[in-house]
């Protein structure tokens, strides 16, 4: 990959890789760090990737850097208490994305994260699978789980009757 | 169960019994519970089934609306992408090898023409240009009345001798022109071979005495005892003023005065702040530079700021 290839990965490719983490993540400052770190990792590393598989691997290496940082906040954050009762509290917005995305961080990450990549990028199963280094089969496991989960959000939340 | 007759590998044969209640083991595809049709329906609102199992799902939501609407559902649960953009986008493009070796030999080059600039505008060069540029000599400049020494000589007026005071309280002399250098009109006795008249501006007025040979050959006793203590070496002008300044305000203020027909004062900050907004412009940078004042509104300082470099450097009071 050339320099030129390089800066049009960022241009083309740098948004959507930050809305990926900070949707799976919600914390604008982390999801920067991790879509800077996945770029310094890019660029010392730029003249063995080619420019047409970049994408998977931005998302990929994204993908992975996250999950770290997700284990090294659990572990720092050991047992936090949840509050079930806010989970399915009623919702006053009527729009339906909004409400989505709200229901969308109730999600495991890993849930979160292949839907996210079905949605947001329109990634096949076979490529969400060599993203996340799941199997196939498990892609769709979590796509087909999460997709009931919020459905059932809505209507728990009376957004949908 | 019966034993083949194959003595030497002996096989054992499956009986005939049926499990009696197998028939209802059947299940049909009405009979999948909500849980295990959401699950479906999810996955054919993705476009992931296929075959008899799209068959059988279909049916079932032809059977039963209430499930067909619950089906249909799934379709409607698509997550749209917002509108955050990345904030370290900007930062994270290279430049290209050549853009990065002209910057890094550009840029500090032209600061440092800028900070140049800035340094003989409002350095000694800067400080002198004044004197040599303003139309008469300013008699709030230069010592006090304390601050002139014992041994400053006598002034005498029109042959008359004057005091001291007197001389320091005259306002301001009027100057005549003599080779591009600036003189009082009245010039200094004849015998005074070497005349201190640029650094009159600085101090207090010194001699001055009505060119006249009779005038002059009055006061000459007198002047000769008083100017014996004159240090000569102390009061002399720098002969290198025009030297000293530059090139550029040297351009500057011939232009102005060809375009005026007079003679004009510099203002040393106007061209300095006009060459760091021109680079500022053709460059995309964003050096500043900036006058303080004091609360009387007199600029007291300059302070010059960019990515790489700044200071800040004190003005002088005869900084034009």
């Amino acid at each position: 990959m050339t320099v030129k290839e390089y800066n049009n990965a960022v241009r083309e490719f740098g948004d959507h890789v930050y809305r990926f983490i900070f949707r799976s993540i919600k914390d604008s400052h982390k999801a920067d760090d991790i879509v800077q770190d996945t770029y310094e990792k890019l660029w010392r590393c730029v003249t063995e990737i080619e420019y047409a598989a970049v994408k998977s691997w931005l998302f990929s290496t994204a993908y992975n850097r996250m999950i770290d940082v997700i284990r090294k906040d659990s572990r720092l954050v050991d047992v936090e208490s949840y509050d079930d009762s806010s989970l399915y509290a009623e919702e006053n917005s009527s729009d339906l994305n909004e409400v989505l995305h709200r229901a969308l961080e109730k999600l495991p990450a890993v849930q979160r994260s292949v839907i996210l990549l079905r949605d947001y990028e329109g990634y096949n199963y076979k490529e969400i699978s060599e993203i996340a280094g799941l199997s196939e089969a498990q892609v769709k496991t979590y796509i087909f789980r999460g997709r009931v989960a919020l459905r059932n959000y809505l209507v728990k939340t009376s957004v949908w009757q | 169960m019966a034993i083949t007759e194959d003595t030497d590998s002996p096989r054992l044969t499956p009986p005939e019994e049926r499990m009696p209640s197998g028939s209802r083991l059947f299940r049909r595809a009405v009979d999948l519970t909500d849980e295990q049709f959401d699950l479906l329906a999810s996955a054919w609102a993705e476009d992931a089934l296929t075959g008899e199992a799209l068959a059988e799902l279909e049916a079932v939501m032809t059977a039963d609306t209430r499930r067909g609407d619950r089906a249909l559902s799934f379709r409607k649960i698509r997550l749209t992408p917002g509108k955050e953009t990345w904030p370290g986008l900007t930062s994270a493009i290279k430049p290209s090898p050549v853009l990065t070796a002209i910057r890094r030999t550009l840029i500090p080059s032209l600061l440092a023409v800028a900070a140049m600039i800035v340094i003989i505008i409002y350095g000694p060069a800067g400080a002198k240009l004044k004197m040599v540029n303003s139309g008469k000599l300013k008699a709030d400049s230069g010592m006090t009345v304390e601050e002139i020494p014992a041994s400053s000589p006598i002034i005498a007026v029109n042959g008359e001798p004057v005091t001291r005071r007197d001389a320091v309280a005259g306002s301001e002399l009027p100057v005549t022109r003599t080779g591009g250098a600036e003189i009082p009109q009245s010039t200094v006795a004849s015998n005074m071979a070497n005349p201190v008249i640029p650094e009159v501006s600085k101090r207090a007025q010194p001699l001055a005495i009505v060119h006249s040979p009779a005038a002059a050959s009055a006061v000459a006793p007198v002047l000769s005892t008083a100017m014996a203590s004159v240090s000569f070496n102390e009061i002399l002008p720098s002969p290198t003023i025009q030297e000293e300044k530059s090139w550029m305000l040297r351009s500057v203020s011939f232009l102005a005065s060809a375009v005026t027909g007079k003679e004009k004062q510099i203002d040393g900050y106007t061209i300095a702040t006009g060459c760091i907004t021109g680079i500022n412009t053709v460059l995309g940078w964003k050096m500043e530079l900036e006058q303080v004042s004091n609360k009387r509104g007199e600029p007291v300082a300059v302070s010059f700021s960019s990515s790489l470099l700044s200071f800040s450097r004190p003005v002088n009071k005869t900084t034009p």
